[in-house]
């Protein structure tokens, strides 16, 4: 079985201080993910990876950008980064203050790891989510 | 219904109260508490019932309700909302037995100004009396009104965005500081040897402590002079990223490097481009410079619900507190909580070499 492209990238994280799980989805819905805490299961991860891809299609029609968010929850935050081919890593992390000059080091990593095209491209999200349409929120000025 | 029984004595206004409770034995403890041991100028009106309350309501000029959620027949949060109807602007705090999540929530959501446990009540007037003096002070109109049910980020953006002139007193376990905001805008904040900047966030990150806001007084110096949206969303960060090197500090004493973000921020020219703020039933509190308003509220509140999905499939998170968006030469920041959602839109300007 053909190595996900960034396999190795996700395997990489695992060393790096406050990094609880990380994942990659690809624009043709392919993940590789790896969980190093078990209160972050693969299987959820892989969940959220699909709810970023929407998050990020939805900010992105709204001309409001998307490669790079940081959602900060209560006791950590989810830091994600998209590729210019929709390729959409992501970065469980707790809140070590440490892992600033890491999340930037993997994220450089992730941006230039040449990969290549995706055997079946398809968009990356469905139009509509099962919280309804996504909205239309706008544009930048 | 009993008319008040202790009539005020000082000069200065008085708070008029109406209690609403069925437990003669509760009401005889608030009254004894509120007016004999503390403020006897507090003048408490009660109502056994409803209909009484109503009453009590068309004869007598009241600042504030004090509502027992369990009483019999109509259920307190079925009144809550009937009274607000008719009275949008009456401060109405909530008592109840037992307060769960769900109708804390429902309760905040239609307009309760506070939701307190009535077990800790009857045991801790004196924790509570601050509370109920700042809801009764609260002006008929503007934001104060919502000074308990809004956390502390959120009182300095109500007094900034109804161009106030204050001081906001915080004291916590071991420590006081102060918030000075002059006409809206933030012009000093101290603690613990603290100014500027620095203090607002690390006043921001107080866990825990009280707050009530005082009439304005000229600090000895300004130390601030940021717009007040972007120094408090930049505190909203810096505390997260505060607690956690004062966390590792705790665990092994590490000399910290700044963060990337923080760097970054504190080089570049940022400014603001537009600002929504919305209510948890999505009206627009306050727009600034957002032609399109109504659809910021629209993507706030999917937002609110993705985050709300996010946190069911990885509870070991925690709630949500927001989304940063970060391009180039643009951050947007969405403050996303079920009470008040926020859309701001900054452009930084790398710093010319």
């Amino acid at each position: 079985m053909k190595e996900h492209p960034f396999q190795a990238w996700v395997e990489k994280t695992a060393k790096y201080s406050g990094v609880l799980a990380c994942g990659v989805r690809l624009a043709n819905q392919s993940v590789a993910i790896k969980s190093f805490d078990e209160s972050i299961p693969e299987a959820r991860l892989q969940e959220v990876l699909q709810c970023l891809a929407e998050v990020a299609f939805t900010l992105r029609n709204s001309q409001l950008g998307s490669s790079r968010l940081r959602w900060v929850f209560e006791h950590g935050q989810l830091q994600s980064a998209r590729r210019l081919d929709g390729a959409i890593a992501v970065l469980a992390m707790n809140k070590d203050p440490n892992a600033a000059p890491a999340i930037e080091e993997l994220f450089a990593e992730f941006l230039n790891t040449v990969s290549p095209a995706p055997e079946m491209p398809s968009l990356s999200v469905p139009e509509t989510t099962e919280a309804g349409a996504a909205p239309d929120s706008g544009g930048v000025q | 219904m009993t008319s008040p029984d202790s009539p005020p004595t000082r000069s200065r206004p008085s708070h008029r109260i109406l209690l609403v409770d069925d437990s003669p034995d509760f009401i005889e403890l608030f009254k004894d508490h509120l007016v004999k041991k503390r403020d006897p100028s507090w003048i408490v009106h009660t109502a056994d019932n409803y209909a009484e309350a109503l009453n009590c309501l068309k004869a007598n000029q009241v600042d504030l309700v004090v509502l027992d959620i369990n009483m019999p027949v109509m259920d307190g949060l079925q009144f809550l909302t009937m009274l607000k109807r008719s009275r949008p602007a009456l401060p109405v705090v909530l008592l109840s037995g037992i307060v769960t999540p769900e109708k804390r929530d429902y309760a905040l959501q239609h307009g309760a100004a506070l939701v307190l446990d009535k077990i800790d009540v009857a045991g801790g007037f004196e924790s509570i009396y601050p509370a109920l003096e700042a809801t009764a002070e609260a002006p008929a109109e503007g934001f104060k009104g919502m000074v308990r049910q809004v956390g502390l980020m959120e009182l300095l953006q109500m007094e900034c965005l109804g161009r106030k002139s204050s001081v906001l007193e915080i004291k916590a376990s071991n420590t006081d500081g102060r918030i000075y905001i002059s006409e809206g805008s933030i012009i000093h904040a101290e603690i613990g040897g603290i100014f500027g900047e620095k203090a607002l966030a690390r006043l921001y990150g107080l866990k825990g402590g009280e707050f009530h806001l005082a009439a304005f007084t000229q600090p000895s110096r300004q130390t601030i002079d940021g717009q007040w949206e972007g120094l408090l969303m930049e505190a909203a960060q810096a505390s997260d990223e505060l607690a956690g090197e004062l966390a590792a500090k705790e665990l092994g004493g590490v000399d910290l490097e700044p963060s990337v973000d923080a760097a970054q921020l504190g080089e570049a020219d940022r400014r603001i481009e537009e600002i929504v703020l919305s209510s948890s039933t999505n009206d627009i509190l306050y727009q600034w410079n957002a032609p399109h308003a109504e659809r910021r509220v629209t993507l706030l509140d999917w937002l609110l619900v993705k985050s709300a999905s996010v946190g069911k499939l990885l509870p070991a998170l925690g709630r949500a507190d927001r989304l940063e968006i970060r391009e180039a030469r643009s951050r947007v920041i969405c403050l996303l909580q079920p009470e008040r959602k926020m859309f701001v839109r900054l452009s930084m300007t790398p710093p010319q070499a």
